[in-house]
């Protein structure tokens, strides 16, 4: 499902260089990327996504080399196969929680806000939890329901891909452990391959396979 | 595109103070200089299309401006009054209609005009409800003075006394309205309109008697008991006088309706030499010369809103561009979602669309506002006044 | 052929046109101005007196309805010289009201003002200016000019019709003044009564010596009037006296027995019907001259 392949990454100014031999991640996988802070993980997501493009190497999503797609093209292969999940739950503050799950079939130039949608999005924020709170703003919500919210946002689309960038990291002890069964038990309702990249050792354990980010290094500087 | 006009609508609602305050910003920037056109305008149309219709006013060499917004729009009096003498000399010059006008007179505060039926002829006035005033003591009422009063045909409506003490001998008149007159969105609507006669009643140059008997008159001797009459009733009608040769009574202007040009320049002519104590003046020209001067201040003030309005503009465009820096972070995360290059464009020029739609209509209304409440601005007293 | 049938359509509209045009609205304040009036204007014109048939046009007082039909009129027709004693109270547009004896250059017969009653009524005087013009000839010819040029001005497309008509009245009105001067010079020296005022300007223009009897036209005399009667016949050779209309029988009979024959000679003024303006004056002096014969 996903491969990245002698990807070399480094920014246009200078100062973060990745390099990585070899990445293989099956379909319908949970797959967790541990590693300390600030190590690089996110550029990994990141690269995967399309929201970055390597320098040299391939990424493949799908059997779409993603990084050889342009722009526009890459957005529109995350909007439709990738849900992302942000650390800090990046929501919108001046839409409710409903046009927030919803926000994805507003921003995609050929999608539009369906019946069929509202409905899904109604489910997922029931599922979530948070049912009662599809008027509420984000500004009204703790950050266990703003995260819940993100979740459901990245799984409007039913995605084959759900990205979760330490979406627990800004969270509580007892919301880490909810958060985090929630999104694995939604990706494996979905069938959905899930990476998500942790600093949090004790939430490990919950996923098929986890792969220590330095494994992955060939060089980071 | 309609999710760019969803998510800019939500973005404005979220932050009502900030869009409330945009849009009164532009709507003012827009209104303004319209508003300003929008009075000209009205002051134009109010003013220039009276006097475009009424060819002379002849009157006491004086003000002309306040000769020519008295006998047009009814506003204030003039110095000197005139003769009715003056209205004859016109009569028998044989070039053209000569109508009296007498201002200065008012009942609840409305203008008390006194003139003949041929006032009504000229302007073509006709009445809506009734008919124009037959005898002395009746009234003839502009649609604003019957609407404003709760008249209909058949009230009394009685002059306000100019003041306490009226040495003069000016009696408040009970007059009977005869008629109420079609709108016609011109000074005549707010008038109250008499007969030259009832209007000397008012002023105290005719009376009325009770009938002192024949025996009175067979000795020659006026009754000291006789009751001077505040009102003119069908009894008393013909006790009605004057004490004053009528070529000496008191007439604030001539309205002068030239039978051609050719009698208008002779008219004009008549009235040039200094040592006249009369002038006839040209009305539109006197009110084209006051226009300009309006006109020239309107485009200075149209300077100063340029000015003001450009510095209000670069304003809200600071304003906006720190908005945009703020949500860099929201820019952001439509971008990691997958949002297309467009999107993002088309939320923010929506939102533009939104601000400016909204203070335009805002403008349109505070123009429509002000357009209905020009309706009743007197114009012709702001003139005069100023 | 469309040439042709536009000019007939022309034509045709024209014609309609005229056909169709309202006639002047004329009102009048007396009878001879009507008259004057109608004969002038002719099928021009609809001439109205709004005063009825059989009553004085001089004490005629307009109601409201009176005043708001002559507003409405497209010309107004007055005598001046305040035979019209309601002028002055009611308002009527100058621009439409011609005073015919404006530019009547004639000197003014003030009245006497003898002071007399009838029967038991008040006390009154007969004063101002006499305002039967119209009664020299002379001065109703001016009289008739004036109601021309007022009409001129409003129907200027008639002006020719409208002249020819009123060199006729004029015609009719000199041959009028060619038989008053001969009535008057046959009636010289001699003394007449006459039971109303009306005719000063008649009795000056031609000669007359005429004595008022301040008679009242129907009301019969008191026994000072009919003293005063017996003395003028005492002292003058008066053996008619003129009456603007037939007088009570009661009083022609008494008048007779005196010796006074009564003869009409009506003014013109009150709406008589049938009977215009100079055929009435050729029918006074007929009548007069006929009184005389007896």
């Amino acid at each position: 499902m996903i491969t990245l392949r002698d990807v070399s990454f480094r920014f246009a100014a200078g100062g973060f260089h990745l390099q990585i031999a070899a990445l293989d991640i099956d379909a319908k996988s949970h797959v967790a990327i541990a590693g300390p802070s600030g190590s690089g993980k996110t550029t990994i997501l990141n690269l995967v996504a399309g929201i970055l493009v390597p320098s040299s190497g391939e990424v493949i999503v799908k059997d779409c080399a993603v990084s050889a797609l342009s722009d526009q093209q890459r957005r529109a292969f995350r909007l439709r196969n990738i849900g992302f999940v942000f650390q800090s739950f990046d929501l919108i503050n001046y839409l409710s929680v409903k046009n927030n799950i919803l926000v994805a079939a507003r921003i995609d130039a050929k999608l539009s806000v369906t019946d069929a949608l509202r409905s899904r999005a109604q489910d997922l924020a029931v599922r979530m939890g948070i049912g009662d709170k599809l008027d509420a703003y984000p500004s009204m919500l703790s950050q266990g329901e703003q995260q819940r919210v993100a979740i459901a946002r990245a799984l409007l689309l039913q995605p084959q891909i759900i990205l979760a960038d330490e979406a627990t990291g800004n969270l509580d002890p007892d919301n880490k452990q909810a958060v985090m069964d929630l999104l694995i038990a939604e990706a494996h309702m979905a069938g959905a391959t899930l990476v998500a990249v942790t600093h949090d050792y004790e939430l490990l354990e919950r996923f098929d396979r986890v792969v220590d980010f330095r494994d992955l290094l060939v060089a980071r500087c | 595109m309609l999710n760019a006009f969803f998510l800019a609508f939500a973005y404005l609602r979220y932050h009502r103070i900030t869009t409330a305050s945009l849009v009164l910003a532009i709507s003012l920037i827009i209104a303004a200089p319209a508003a300003t056109r929008l009075v000209l305008s009205e002051a134009e149309k109010s003013l220039g299309a009276r006097a475009a219709s009424t060819p002379l006013v002849i009157g006491a060499r004086g003000s002309s401006l306040d000769l020519a917004l008295s006998a047009l729009y009814f506003q204030g009096t003039v110095a000197t009054p005139v003769t009715q003498a003056a209205v004859d000399e016109v009569w028998d010059s044989g070039l053209g209609i000569a109508i009296p006008v007498h201002t200065g007179f008012a009942a609840s505060s409305r203008p008390v005009v006194g003139t003949t039926l041929d006032y009504f002829d000229f302007r073509s006035l006709r009445p809506v409800q009734g008919r124009l005033f037959a005898q002395i003591g009746e009234a003839v009422v502009g649609s604003e003075v019957a609407a404003g009063l709760n008249l209909s045909v058949g009230d009394s409506l009685v002059t306000d006394t100019s003041n306490l003490f009226d040495l003069a001998g000016a009696y408040p008149l009970e007059m009977t309205v005869s008629g109420i007159l079609e709108p016609g969105d011109t000074p005549d609507d707010g008038a109250i309109f008499v007969d030259m006669k009832t209007v000397w009643i008012i002023a105290g140059i005719g009376h009325g008697h009770e009938d002192s008997g024949k025996s009175a008159l067979a000795a020659g001797i006026a009754d000291p008991a006789q009751r001077i009459y505040q009102s003119i009733t069908p009894e008393n009608v013909d006790s009605f006088h004057f004490h004053q040769n009528s070529a000496s009574l008191p007439v604030s202007a001539v309205l002068v309706s030239p039978y051609d040009a050719r009698s208008s320049t002779i008219l004009q002519g008549r009235y040039l030499e200094a040592d006249n104590p009369l002038h006839a003046v040209d009305p539109a020209t006197l009110i084209d010369r006051l226009l300009s001067t309006l006109f020239r201040i309107g485009r200075l003030l149209d300077l100063a809103i340029i000015v003001v309005g450009s510095a209000a503009v670069v304003a809200i465009a600071l304003a906006v561009g720190l908005a945009t820096q703020l949500r860099r972070q929201e820019m952001l995360t439509f971008f990691r979602l997958g949002a297309h290059r467009g999107a993002i464009v088309q939320t923010v020029m929506a939102q533009f669309a939104l601000i400016f739609l909204a203070g335009a209509g805002l403008a349109a209304t505070f123009l429509v506002l002000i357009s209905w409440l020009l309706k009743g601005v007197p114009f012709a007293a702001i003139a005069m006044t100023g | 052929m469309l040439k042709t049938g536009v000019m007939c359509l022309s034509i045709l509209v024209g014609w309609i046109g005229q056909a169709s045009a309202e006639p002047l609205r004329i009102h009048a304040s007396h009878g001879v101005i009507a008259d004057f009036a109608r004969q002038i204007g002719a099928e021009h014109v609809a001439v109205t007196m709004p005063v009825l048939v059989g009553t004085d046009p001089a004490q005629w007082v307009p109601g409201i309805a009176d005043i708001t039909a002559m507003q409405e009129a497209d010309l107004i027709l007055l005598n001046g010289l305040d035979y019209e004693t309601w002028v002055d109270r009611v308002s009527l547009p100058r621009a439409r009201t011609v005073e015919t004896i404006r530019d009547v250059d004639i000197d003014l017969i003030r009245l006497s003002g003898v002071a007399h009653s009838h029967g038991d009524g008040p006390a009154h005087a007969h004063e101002g200016v006499a305002a039967q013009v119209w009664m020299d000839f002379g001065a109703a010819a001016k009289q008739a000019e004036a109601v021309a040029m007022a009409m001129t001005r409003l129907l200027p497309e008639e002006a020719d019709t409208i002249a020819g008509n009123l060199a006729e009245l004029k015609s009719e009105l000199e041959a009028l003044d060619d038989q008053a001067r001969f009535l008057g010079e046959a009636l010289e020296g001699r003394t007449l009564l006459v039971a109303q005022p009306g005719l000063e300007y008649f009795a000056r223009a031609y000669g007359l010596d005429l004595i008022e009897a301040t008679f009242d036209p129907l009301i019969p005399p008191t026994p000072e009037q009919w003293a005063a009667i017996d003395a003028i016949i005492a002292r003058t050779d008066a053996r008619v006296i003129l009456w603007q209309s037939a007088p009570p029988e009661a009083t022609r009979s008494a008048l007779e027995a005196r010796g006074v024959i009564t003869a009409a000679f009506d003014t013109g003024a009150s709406p008589a019907v049938d009977t215009f303006f100079t055929d009435l004056m050729r029918q006074n002096m007929n009548d007069l001259q006929t009184a005389l014969s007896q």
